[in-house]
């Protein structure tokens, strides 16, 4: 499981994750020089990696509803991020939270990669 | 007699000169088309992008690269007003109605990034966007983003 993005906890209706960064993080690359701020789509990497860990198979996104980055993430700055189980139709639910309150929240949709293409996502939690 | 007047299509690449990216960030390459309703740019994620692994990216990620070809069309149309830019700083906001057509997209690979925008407001754009990969559109949606600089001349 990648280090910056960590399991704390599961229960029957979701994962919740701790995540952070440090200032040298790859992540922070070039984003930006003088004022480093973790890419939204940063955000939703590590979520989306840190879910397939929890469900056991590589995932991919095949819609997104709405995402919304609501305040800029910084390095060392901890964030809790809750994601909802896949419902029947692979629809995900997620918040991102931190001392300021919620940074992102949003709804996408995924799929199982590869040979488990056809399996339902709630089969694995 | 006056020096004739920049078209818009002129300061496409300026624009992207004025992106805050850096390295590996800066996935806009160059500037196609530019125009009062449309931009369209090249783009490709490298290698050592942090979000690049196994030589393939996830498809949903060029939400990113079209997120920077909107802020080069907001960028092209504030030098085309004349307003002293030294760089855009801005963040994404919001991603809608996202559809990927396909899983991942290869590394290192350029893609055409269209954008349309659909409204500003109070450092608010809204844009419609297209990500294409060898004539394959591969992923659409609508996002968007928060622009700290001052655009109007």
């Amino acid at each position: 499981m990648d280090p910056r993005c960590i399991e704390i906890e599961r229960t029957d209706a979701e994962f919740r994750y701790r995540l952070e960064l440090a200032e040298g993080d790859a992540y922070f690359e070039g984003h930006f020089p003088d004022q480093p701020v973790l890419p939204g789509v940063g955000q939703l990497h590590l979520l989306t990696q840190a879910l397939s860990q929890s469900l056991g198979q590589a995932v991919h996104w095949t819609k997104a509803h709405s995402v919304r980055f609501r305040k800029p993430i910084l390095p060392e700055s901890p964030c809790e991020l809750t994601v909802q189980h896949p419902d029947a139709e692979g629809e995900v639910r997620f918040q991102i939270h931190s001392e300021e309150g919620l940074m992102a929240d949003g709804r996408f949709t995924i799929a199982a990669t590869a040979q488990d293409q056809g399996q339902k996502m709630t089969d694995h939690v | 007699m006056s020096e004739p007047r920049s078209k818009l299509s002129d300061f496409g690449d300026a624009a992207i000169g004025l992106l805050p990216h850096r390295g590996p960030a800066r996935l806009v390459t160059a500037a196609i088309e530019t125009g009062a309703e449309f931009m369209v740019c090249t783009a490709r994620f490298p290698s050592d992008n942090a979000m690049v692994s196994n030589g393939r990216v996830a498809t949903y990620l060029t939400v990113e690269p079209a997120a920077q070809t909107a802020a080069v069309h907001l960028a092209a149309l504030a030098l085309d007003r004349n307003v002293d830019l030294q760089e855009l700083s801005g963040f994404l906001t919001s991603v809608k109605n996202l559809t990927i057509h396909r899983p991942w997209l290869p590394a290192e690979t350029e893609l055409r990034v269209a954008v349309k925008p659909r409204g500003h407001a109070r450092g608010l754009s809204k844009y419609l966007f297209e990500i294409h990969l060898h004539d394959a559109l591969v992923c659409e949606g609508e996002l968007s983003s928060f622009v700290q600089n001052e655009l109007k001349s």
